[in-house]
């Protein structure tokens, strides 16, 4: 499921394999109470916007769906955007012992296809964040939604929900 | 400090009306400012989640945990009483749940941020400073008086 809105996806762009460091990507933000909050008169997220069962949040790649608009599924939806190159430098995360790696967190190009097997609405702009390797837990992965959350923050919205 | 004054009975009872309990209270008993009564709108706020079913954010999240719904209510005033304590102001959190059911309360002060993450079994918590997920953050299991800690560092004091 990834949960994430498809508009007009622009196919003569081929999907490219690589997101680029430069790549602003969407992160869908339904509107509900649970997922904002108003910090210093400001509307922020909370870092249930980046909820995701298989802990790999969906985003849009902006290169290849420019609207915004596109990237909804509700029109009360928000638009929150990430650079890919601010996600990637989101510091490794240590594995819990006796591991004594890394995850690394990876922007990857996860386009989906026509007549996929899920039955998913074609999408050649969905990317998703994911780790390497994959996380084992969710206390690791509740330290991720929070320095997306940050990152999502530090920017103005693309569009605020309605 | 105030101290603790008599819950009006209502208070207690899951709602899902909350407006009128809320409004009734700010309106007619400002004096029970620092008292549970005025949990009522977090609580309704976590009454609201049991009413979630399985993908309820559209990112196929698990529904939200009917043990950790419950917990959530009961801690919500355990945590108030022990900011009573520090002499700092109580505010709500903001309420959620994450994608293994478990109820969220987060509170952002400045730059700094806390997160509970309550679940069936424990109760969890991340300190957050900044995006460096290795630096400028830090987790545990809470317990004993640690949120009166945690409350402490969140508004600045050691």
């Amino acid at each position: 499921m990834n949960g994430f809105g498809v508009g007009s996806t622009d196919k003569s762009k081929m999907p490219t394999t690589h997101v680029d460091d430069d790549e602003l990507l969407y992160r869908r933000v339904p509107n509900k109470p649970e997922n904002l909050q108003v910090v210093d008169g400001k509307r922020t997220v909370a870092t249930s916007a980046f909820n995701c069962r298989f802990r790999q949040p969906s985003v849009n790649r902006c290169v290849l769906l420019p609207d915004p608009i596109d990237s909804k599924i509700e029109d009360t939806d928000g638009i929150v955007g990430v650079v890919a190159k601010n996600v990637r430098e989101i510091t490794s995360i240590s594995r819990a012992a006796p591991a004594t790696d890394f995850y690394r967190i990876l922007v990857e190009a996860r386009p989906i296809l026509r007549d996929n097997l899920e039955g998913a609405a074609e999408n050649l702009a969905h990317a998703q964040i994911e780790s390497a390797p994959a996380m084992e837990n969710n206390q690791r992965f509740r330290k991720l939604k929070e320095a997306l959350a940050w990152l999502a923050n530090q920017r103005p919205w693309i569009i605020e929900p309605s | 400090m105030k101290p603790d004054l008599p819950v009006p009975a209502f208070s207690g009872v899951p709602s899902f009306t909350s407006v009128s309990e809320s409004y009734v209270a700010n309106t007619f008993f400002p004096s029970l400012a620092t008292s549970d009564f005025f949990l009522q709108t977090a609580k309704d706020s976590i009454y609201r989640l049991a009413r979630f079913q399985a993908n309820w954010d559209g990112f196929g999240s698990e529904k939200p945990e009917s043990v950790a719904i419950q917990r959530s209510v009961r801690l919500l005033q355990i945590l108030h009483r022990n900011v009573q304590t520090t002499g700092l102001q109580w505010c709500d959190p903001h309420v959620s749940a994450s994608e293994d059911g478990n109820v969220t309360f987060e509170w952002w002060k400045g730059q700094l941020k806390l997160t509970l993450y309550i679940g069936p079994r424990s109760v969890e918590f991340i300190r957050v400073w900044g995006p460096n997920i290795e630096s400028e953050m830090d987790d545990g299991v809470l317990h004993g008086d640690m949120f009166e800690w945690l409350w402490r560092w969140l508004h600045g004091q050691k």
